[in-house]
């Protein structure tokens, strides 16, 4: 394992929601930058955070802190969370601990973004 | 090359010949000849001397008095040689110059260092060759000084870059080698704070097997793997195997705290999932203070029971609960492996009032109970995005059965081992079991 491992964050603004996109691989070493990155959404109360996990090549337990901390972030400003394209893996890794009710997974990002919605990609919930 | 003036010029000893400074004839290209050659030997760009046989300076040119910071009247006749040389250099001269000189009728590019008349020195280069009359004997030496204070400069300068480059290389060496040496410390440092998360040994518990085990994936970095097995009492024993989320030392921080806090809430709490609350309340309030850290845990107690002739359990009556953790997998006496599932508990810390979910099961002879972190299901298989999978883990577990403890753990330790490098995280083991009746067959 390298100490330097590739995260990249994007961030896209659409109405009613703020989508951060993250690609490659987010762990131990990688998770600072991906704070860092929460740290500077500014999130409006009742819109969606949505985290685009399509490009997530790797993700352990330090990243999983990290998603709790997005969607901690978004509860504190009046925000909800959101995770669509969550690989497989990390999709059953969060089942396994329990964060689906938590980290609400929607199918896309029309699922994600429609309000009051029950999410349906949800598993365990 | 040629002497200055007709037949022995060398030997002209007192008398100084002229200084050639008298106006050459413009005239004649010969004239102009005639004096240049003795101004040449006067005021070459190199010293020039003739000594007799045993060493009486005969005649000097200007350049090398110059040199000197002599007269000619100071040299000529009353010096030898080596008297215009450093104690060292006489020293060199007498042992090997003047011998090798005799010998071969000349040396040439032999450094040595000239005293000056003022207390200093200056290294040359000096040549010698040996005149010889018709009948070849030695007549006299002929000797030419390069003043090699340039060139002595520039190797000096050669040598002092060489010295630095070797300075170099070995300062580099050094800082290779302290570093080197100091992550061996660091690696044996942080072996040992590990193995302070851990008990040192297990206990030894009444008709129960118990094994552990702990595969670090990284010699560089804490893991916040973390198991114990500790007496409750009347007979009771409580136990627990969890994972902090994240790792390096804040994380081994977090892994000590939950660990007393665990032991203590086992030991008073009825219910495991009474005891994962308190553990909850503990890392929720510390999360508060920011850097909040999570972990996945089962905890759970074992109480004796169908209590045999002897008075040891001939079963235990396994009770625990799990937050967020992957499932315990039981492997039966009669060859059956199932998971024993939990499904819903939260990851311990991030809810102020999280759901846990308890589940109970006995233990009987010949049955084991497997509990271990995600490092083992997540392992890498392959060089793509393959786990190993708890589906993997079951046929083996299948495949086992019935296993001791020592058994199943030394079987997964294997299979850990084979996965190195795919085992990304640590991975901490966990078995407990009743070993099978003394009749039955040997596992």
């Amino acid at each position: 394992m390298t100490d330097m491992t590739d995260l990249t964050t994007g961030v896209r603004r659409i109405r009613n929601g703020t989508i951060l996109t993250v690609r490659g691989e987010l762990d131990f070493h990688s998770a600072e930058r991906f704070h860092r990155a929460l740290r500077e959404q500014a999130l409006a109360p009742g819109e969606v955070f949505v985290l685009d996990l399509g490009g997530l090549e790797f993700c352990d337990s330090s990243g999983i802190t990290g998603f709790i901390t997005a969607r901690n972030r978004a509860v504190e400003a009046g925000a909800r969370i959101a995770l669509v394209n969550v690989p497989a893996h990390t999709a059953r890794v969060l089942d396994i601990m329990g964060l689906g009710p938590i980290l609400p997974i929607h199918p896309g990002l029309d699922s994600a973004l429609r309000d009051g919605t029950r999410p349906t990609g949800t598993a365990g919930a | 090359m040629s002497s200055p003036g007709a037949g022995d010029g060398d030997t002209g000893r007192g008398g100084a010949p002229g200084a050639g400074s008298a106006a050459p004839g413009p005239e004649t290209f010969t004239a102009l000849l005639e004096d240049s050659t003795e101004d040449l030997y006067e005021h070459a760009p190199c010293g020039y001397l003739s000594t007799l046989l045993d060493g009486e300076i005969a005649r000097i040119n200007s350049t090398l008095l110059g040199w000197l910071g002599l007269t000619r009247e100071e040299v000529v006749g009353r010096m030898r040689f080596s008297d215009l040389l450093t104690v060292g250099g006489r020293l060199y001269h007498e042992t090997h110059f003047a011998p090798l000189l005799r010998m071969q009728g000349e040396v040439s590019g032999i450094a040595l260092e000239l005293r000056r008349a003022d207390g200093g020195r200056l290294p040359v280069l000096v040549t010698s060759t040996v005149k010889t009359g018709t009948d070849g004997q030695h007549l006299l030496i002929r000797t030419t000084v390069f003043d090699a204070s340039e060139r002595r400069a520039y190797e000096n300068e050669l040598l002092r870059a060489r010295r630095e480059a070797e300075e170099a290389a070995e300062t580099a060496e050094r800082a290779r080698e302290t570093a080197e040496r100091e992550r061996r410390r660091l690696r044996e440092v942080l072996a040992t704070l590990q193995r302070s998360l851990l008990p040192p040994s297990l206990p030894r518990v009444p008709n129960l097997q118990a094994a552990a085990h702990y595969h670090t994936a990284s010699p560089d970095h804490l893991g916040g793997d973390f198991y114990d097995l500790f007496p409750l009492g009347e007979g009771r024993w409580g136990f627990f195997l969890g994972d902090v989320c994240g790792k390096g030392p804040e994380a081994a921080a977090v892994t000590s705290l939950i660990r007393y806090t665990l032991r203590t809430a086992v030991l008073h709490e009825p219910d495991p999932v009474g005891a994962l609350h308190v553990l909850n309340d503990v890392l929720y309030e510390r999360g508060a203070d920011g850097d909040p850290r999570y972990c996945t845990v089962i905890a759970g107690s074992l109480t004796p029971s169908a209590v045999r002739g002897d008075g040891s359990p001939g079963a235990y009556a396994v009770r625990f609960a799990s937050g967020g953790h992957p499932p315990a997998l039981l492997l039966r006496s009669e060859g059956r492996a199932e998971y024993l599932p939990t499904p819903g508990g939260v990851l311990v810390g991030v809810l102020p009032r999280p759901r846990f979910v308890g589940t109970g099961v006995t233990l009987r002879a010949g049955d084991t109970l497997l509990l271990y972190t995600d490092g083992l299901t997540e392992a890498r298989v392959g060089a793509g995005a393959a786990r190993y999978g708890e589906r993997a883990l079951r046929v083996l577990a299948e495949n086992l059965a019935p296993a001791g403890a020592d058994r199943l753990v030394e079987a997964v330790t294997t299979l850990l081992e084979r996965f190195d490098p795919g085992a990304d995280d640590d991975t901490a083991l966990l078995a407990l079991g009743v070993p099978p009746h003394t009749t039955g067959k040997p596992i």
